[in-house]
């Protein structure tokens, strides 16, 4: 089958939705598809983690977490395994984020330290580390593979991580919107680098790196979106939307690190393309602001989340092309 | 109310309106000259009663009733002055008055309660009015200014009729003085005509306000426009600055006093509306039942069916949420409006295109709107009016004074003008509207494509005439779900726009025409047939109003509620597998190609079997936990991570922990060092091992060591590993012990010298017995896993004693060997105790981990001494008196004490705490010099150093055990007191040819140094002074046996009872006979 190594403007302009899921309870706080295989997580308000065939549009299971609720999800590269953060009894358990098991519905895991909520959690792209960011006000870092916490580090305002898509840096955000970078081999040497963005009362709530390692994209509380050099820390563009209170939105780039797509607080969603930055296409995301919006990392898909849960797919004006890439799969 | 006024102000509407068609113009001319004539004949009936009379009260009845069948009940004009005076005096301190106040006045004045209650009423009216107008004055002088058309009035107010006509030129300037005047004018009938004049020039004002954009379209706008926008640019500026509600207030009654509908249809335009509708949302929260008012009557003046649809999507929601707001005023305010949103805007857009049609090409757009802006205000006035439409229709007066808030009239807002309206259409007209309905039905789509939210939630309310309820949006949502399923989206929403909007100009425009226009539908009519024909679309379905109606609530809903009806506005296209993206490869994307845990779990999951729901219910609500729980990590180890730049992130690691270790180590090494003392005896020098043998001969001091400790016994084991440690580190130890010989040579050179060299040259060794400890202190640590303890020891000691007696031999066997090297120092016995003490000396230097070595080191030197035979011989009774502790040999040891030993320590440990540490070894050194005089005149003594050493090389592994012990306990002072314990040992056996005596005094020594390093031990001495002083000698062997308990018993405890024991006959010893020995040991050392 044909894989694409570029989305033309025409491609990102024509994604409509192609799957809706709507069985969802409560607001869906998170998504995230696996790095490799066909596959999203989502985790809801309704405690409910459920696993989908992104390639089929399907639901393949359920689990509900009651106690612990679920609230941050990630995966990590085993294809059942995932990372939650709980939304309940953090204080009481202590158990903040846990490492489950969608094979056969298990906890493997918990990792203990965080006092509040977990906002940001992420996964390095290539070992077995992974980060969160709690309201608590710190950052750990994590090993699956030991409870143990491998390092903290404390910070005021709300923290949020991401890795780069090639696992050698890391960046986590904090008051003022200063997005500090850590050498992932090396954090203990603290920061190598500090960018700010967005002034002092800007409180970036994601953050994702291009899959070329180039440009870095920084949502804010108040919705606007920049996007920054990720080695320089220069400002490319930056995109202002409609804020939706109290929800924190998400920015994603195309795999191909050419696009950005944001979802507004208004319902709509924008694509615009960074290079030349203007915008390209804008839909009624259907589902009112939504709060999840994740490009899958290696599909012309995309899923937006409010409420319901949405696939995009492109319009398929090329009908033959894409019959062929079913057929080759 | 001056309901006169009211009356004109209506002929001036008709007039006004019906300016273009003849009839109507006619007919106003009419009724004005009606009310002309009626007017002055009120007035001139008036001043001639008022002139002739003053107060009469038939006139006043005559008044009244002359004038109430045109006023209704407000007979107060005819009040007499005086009553009136003393009620406005009333009124100027209190607006209301309670039923008895008025009682009062009506007693005291002479007029009748009601009159007094609708006095007040009134002044209450009239002062709002009149602040209203105040305001309204600033406007009205914005516009004065350019509006050219301006007239003043003159102030000829008596014939207000005479204004009518000219009501259009409204004198601004004019109203406000004149009302200002009759405050205090009015006295009698002429203040009241007064007042009622201001009332008509008031609604002749108003009149004028609303109608002037109508007729004086062309020069009024443009001027009005610039200068209104100019001012309520700053209106707006200050609206969006504003954060505080008194100060929304306070903005929100500007806005309201403006009354040009030009500039008010610009300020709901800009902006206006939705400031408006975040404010009232805000008050809604913040429950500001004062601001939710202001808010709403804003909303009342605003022109707001020409909003634009964004604005009224914003401001439709919101005051709908009011509508069931929990104070009824408001909601019922709300909802009002909201009706009256909906009646008016249909009437506003049924009666749009007649107008545009019959001035067709002659007004530009704009004139259009003022033109529909003057519609609007007409039915505000009409709204406002009430009372009069009442009187021109008295069959419906009661319902619509039913129908209409009070409150609302009071205030003279408008209230739903359409109701009454509406019913006069009903009355009148009901067949036309019918008529009409079809016309308008064609007429709507382009309403329905103008926007699904903002006329339709309008168009519902209307149709309703009452708000939704939540019933009806639910309801409707659920119709409308259905009928998109069934339908698709677009179609019913339009018809049902359409439908509504038709019943509602069947009302509301229908009424306008009936009053006002009845001409104007005529042309009205062909048109909207004519566009209808244009458009013409009827469905089927839209004759059903439960369809229709559902249809468009559905859409209104979709507004508000995005996501359930954008989810069925979302019409997801076919599915198809998206196509890959290929990653380029140089950008190395991770893919977990790092992550053992991958691994991990896919064995896991290898193992353990999948686990598949059926049904949802199956789905447990919470995940299986963990296999085992693991224990909570140490949270303190997590390392922090700087969070600033400079990295100085070098965490120091290891230095917390060596620490730790040192001291995990102190006591196993103590241990060891005890298990070292007894070594010897047990396996090590019989076992021919090369290696160790070689080790042991090139370190003869160690052998020494060893072998001296033959009171212990070991596992074999523990002495093997004892062995090994010793021959890795076989060079470590020679080296150690080269020091040592070092610190012999200089402490040899000492003891020979005392007096000459300050005991301050001692400290030279600490530095090489920091080399040993190093050296050792690796191996201890080994040892310290071997499980050496405390029971060991106690438990062994009485047999180590025992075995000792019997494990002699082999030391001697060794002896030869080591003793090569230190004969010649054992020759002259002062050298022999000198080593012992300088070796102790570096040791007691050093920390806490040297402690082990002290006992080494002294060992050797005792065990050198020997000679096989004398050992036998003396080391029985001296075995004798370890193994029976406290029997015999307890006893001759306080004899033995009694020697110079008991004053010397004594004096070291009172005078110092460190230091001593100088002193002992020159102590020692001098006993040893004493020794040799006292040992040859008793002849036994030429064997004697090795007969003494032997002997109390089995008492002293005793001893040195209980040292030992103490040092553990103590701190590193304790050291120093251990050491020269042990070496006064020796010299003391070499004395005890007397009795061993000596023995015990020795141990005293450093339990007295012990005692005196320990603060806290004083008070034991102390108190075993007393003892001592009381028991004598007998006491002493008591405290032995005393003593070997403690030792079984604690460590912790014997040293005080060490301390007790030898310095309670110390002291003893001091005071009754020690004398001789402490002087001998005083020339010593002065030697």
């Amino acid at each position: 089958m044909s894989a694409i190594t570029e989305l033309s403007q025409e491609t990102v302009r024509s994604m409509a939705v192609g799957a809706v899921f709507t069985d969802y309870a409560g607001k869906i706080s998170s998504i995230d598809f696996h790095r490799t295989e066909d596959l999203l997580i989502t985790a809801s308000e309704d405690d409910s983690i459920r696993l989908y065939d992104i390639a089929n549009a399907k639901l393949l299971k359920t689990t509900y977490h009651k106690k612990h609720g679920a609230d941050r999800i990630c995966f990590t590269h085993h294809p059942s395994s995932i990372l939650c953060s709980s939304r309940y009894n953090i204080e009481s358990t202590n158990e903040s984020l846990r490492y489950l098991s969608m094979y056969d519905n298990r906890c493997l895991r918990y990792f203990k330290g965080h006092k509040q909520r977990v906002v940001s959690l992420c996964m390095s792209p290539i070992n077995d580390s992974f980060m969160s960011g709690s309201l608590d006000h710190s950052v750990r870092i994590w090993d699956l593979r030991v409870n143990a916490c491998q390092g903290i580090l404390r910070l005021r305002g709300r923290p949020t991580v991401a890795y780069d898509q090639q696992g050698l840096v890391f960046a986590v955000a904090m008051e003022g919107g200063a997005i500090k970078l850590f050498d992932s081999r090396s954090y203990d040497k603290g920061p190598f680098d500090t960018f700010l963005v967005g002034g002092d009362t800007a409180e970036v709530c994601d953050i994702k790196f291009s899959n070329d390692g180039r440009s870095m994209v920084l949502t804010t509380t108040n919705n606007n979106i920049y996007i920054l050099d990720a080695y320089g820390g220069d400002k490319r563009c930056g995109f202002s939307l409609e804020p939706s209170p109290n929800l924190t939105t998400e920015a994603t780039f195309t795999p191909d690190g050419q696009y950005v797509v944001a979802g507004s607080g208004d319902g709509t969603l924008h694509a615009w393309y960074i290079n030349k930055p203007n915008e390209v296409a804008s839909w009624n995301s259907y589902i009112g602001a939504v709060t999840c919006l994740k490009w899958a990392p290696r599909r012309v898909m995309f899923a937006a989340a409010s409420t319901a849960l949405t696939f995009w797919i492109p319009k398929s004006n090329e009908e033959p092309s894409n019959g062929e890439a079913t057929a080759g799969e | 109310m001056a309901f006169v006024a009211v009356e004109s102000a209506g002929a001036l509407v008709e007039l006004d309106i019906g300016g273009p068609p003849g009839t109507l113009a006619r007919l106003v001319e009419s009724q004005r000259e009606l009310f002309h004539t009626q007017i002055d004949q009120l007035q001139k009936l008036v001043v001639a009663q008022c002139k002739l009379t003053g107060v009469n009260p038939l006139a006043q009845e005559m008044a009244a009733g002359a004038l109430s069948i045109r006023i209704g009940k407000r007979p107060r004009d005819l009040l007499n002055p005086k009553a009136v005076k003393y009620m406005q005096s009333v009124f100027s301190i209190k607006d209301a008055i309670g039923k008895k106040e008025s009682r009062e006045i009506s007693a005291l004045c002479g007029v009748t309660v009601s009159q007094v209650r609708e006095f007040f009423a009134g002044q209450r009216s009239r002062v709002r009015k009149l602040v209203r107008l105040s305001c309204e004055k600033v406007t009205r002088l914005e516009e004065s200014k350019t509006s050219k058309e301006d007239h003043l009035v003159s102030l000829d107010q008596s014939l207000p009729v005479s204004k009518v006509p000219s009501g259009n030129a409204a004198a601004s300037d004019a109203f406000v003085t004149v009302e200002l005047k009759q405050v205090p004018d009015n006295t009698g009938i002429f203040g009241t005509v007064k007042t009622y004049q201001q009332e008509t020039l008031t609604s002749i004002n108003l009149v004028k306000e609303e109608g002037r954009p109508s007729l004086l379209l062309e020069e009024t706008i443009p001027g009005v426009n610039s200068d209104d926008k100019e001012f309520l640019n700053n209106i707006f500026n200050l609206m969006r600055k504003e954060q505080t509600f008194s100060a929304q207030v306070k903005l929100m009654e500007w806005v309201l006093c403006v009354q040009n509908s030009a500039v008010l249809n610009w300020f709901s335009n800009n902006g206006g509306i939705t400031i408006l509708a975040t404010w009232l949302s805000q008050a809604a929260v913040e429950e500001q039942t004062t601001v939710l008012l202001v808010i709403l009557k804003v909303l009342y003046h605003l022109p707001i069916h020409k909003a634009l649809p964004v604005h009224m999507s914003a401001i439709v929601p919101a005051v709908n949420r009011l509508r069931f707001y929990r104070t009824s005023d408001i909601s019922n305010r709300a909802r009002v409006l909201l009706s009256r949103w909906s009646k008016v805007f249909i009437k506003s857009q049924a009666l749009k295109r007649p107008f545009v049609s019959s001035f067709k090409t002659t007004l530009k757009e704009a004139i259009h709107k003022q033109r529909m802006s003057g519609f609007l205000n007409d039915e505000l006035l009409q709204a406002k009016l009430d009372m009069p439409e009442d009187i021109l229709a008295l069959t419906e007066d009661a319902e619509t004074t039913k129908t209409i808030e009070p409150k609302q009239a009071l205030k003279l807002l408008p209230a739903s003008g359409a109701d009454s309206s509406k019913k006069h259409d009903r009355s009148v007209s009901s067949t036309k509207s019918k008529e009409r309905r079809k016309v308008l039905l064609v007429e709507q789509p382009d309403h329905r494509a103008a926007g699904r939210s903002v006329q339709v939630v309008r168009a519902v309310s209307a149709n309703h005439s009452r708000p939704m309820s939540a019933d009806d949006i639910q309801k409707a949502k659920l119709r409308a779900m259905f009928m998109q399923h069934k339908y698709g989206k677009v179609d019913p929403s339009s018809s049902g726009s359409k439908l509504e909007k038709i019943e509602d100009p069947k009302a509301l425009s229908a009424s306008q025409i009936n009053n006002v226009l009845s001409e104007c539908k005529a042309p009205q009519d062909p048109h909207l047939i004519k566009e209808g024909n244009s458009i013409q679309i009827v469905s089927t379905k839209d004759n059903l109003p439960n369809e229709s109606e559902t249809a468009s609530n559905s859409n209104s809903n979709s507004t508000s509620k995005q996501v359930c009806l954008g989810m069925l506005n979302c019409k997801p296209i076919q599915w198809k597998i998206p196509r890959e993206t290929q990653i380029s490869s140089t950008w190395s994307v991770g893919a977990g190609e790092d992550s053992k845990e991958f691994d991990v779990q896919t064995q896991r999951n290898q193992r353990e079997k999948e686990t598949f729901y059926s049904c949802l219910q199956d789905i447990p609500l919470n995940p299986k936990e963990p296999w085992d729980r693991e224990m909570d990590f140490d949270e303190t180890l997590t390392p922090e991570i700087p969070t600033e730049q400079p990295p100085d992130a070098d965490a120091e690691e290891g230095s917390s922990c060596a620490p730790i270790k040192d001291a995990e180590e102190a006591p196993a090494s103590k241990a060891a060092a005890d298990i070292t003392c007894a070594s010897p005896i047990s396996d090590g020098p019989p076992e021919p091992d090369l290696e160790l043998l070689a080790v042991l001969l090139k370190n003869p001091d160690l052998v020494f060591a060893l072998t001296s400790n033959q009171g212990k016994s070991l596992t074999s084991e523990e002495m093997v590993a004892l062995l090994d440690m010793l021959k890795r580190n076989g060079v470590g130890l020679t080296g150690m012990l080269n020091e040592l010989a070092h610190q012999k040579e200089n402490s040899s050179h000492k003891t020979r010298s005392q007096e000459q060299e300050p005991p301050t040259s001692l400290p030279s060794p600490t530095p090489p017995s920091e080399a040993v400890r190093s050296g050792w202190r690796s191996d201890f640590g080994a040892f310290s896993k071997t499980p050496v303890l405390q029971p060991h020891f106690s438990g062994n000691r009485a047999a180590a004693a025992l075995t000792s007696v019997v494990l002699q031999p082999p030391p001697a066997t060794v002896s030869p060997v080591v003793s090569g090297p230190q004969t010649p120092g054992l020759v002259s016995p002062a050298q022999a105790p000198a080593k012992i003490f300088s070796v102790p000396e570096g040791m007691m230097m050093n920390d806490s981990t040297t402690r082990n070595l002290p006992p080494m080191s002294l060992l050797p030197t005792r065990t050198p001494a020997p000679s096989p035979p004398q050992k036998t011989s003396i080391i029985c009774p001296l075995q004798q008196a370890k193994v029976f502790d406290s029997d015999l040999p307890s006893k001759q040891y306080p004899v033995t004490k009694t020697t110079f030993i008991s004053s010397i320590p004594l004096q070291e440990s009172l005078g110092h705490s460190r230091t001593t540490m100088s002193c002992l070894p020159t102590l020692p050194a001098l006993p040893h010099n004493r020794q040799t005089p006292q040992l040859l005149p008793k002849a036994e003594v030429s064997p004697i150093p090795p007969a003494w050493l032997p002997a109390p090389g089995a008492t002293k592994v005793v001893r040195q055990d209980t040292t030992a012990h103490q040092f553990i306990s103590r701190p590193n002072g304790m050291l120093e007191a251990a050491v020269p314990n042990q070496q006064y040992v020796p010299s003391q056996n070499n004395y005890s040819t007397y009795p061993s005596g000596p023995v015990s005094q020795v141990h005293m020594l450093p339990g007295s140094l012990r005692g005196d390093r320990n603060g806290s031990l004083h008070g034991d001495l102390e108190a075993w002074r007393l003892d001592g002083g009381s028991l004598g000698l007998t006491e002493s062997p008591a405290g032995w046996s005393y003593n070997d308990e403690s030792r079984r018993g604690g460590r912790s405890n014997k040293v005080p009872e060490w301390s007790r024991q030898w310095t309670t006959e110390n002291w003893d010893r001091y005071r009754s006979g020690g004398d001789k020995r402490w002087q001998d040991h005083g020339h010593g050392r002065q030697r």
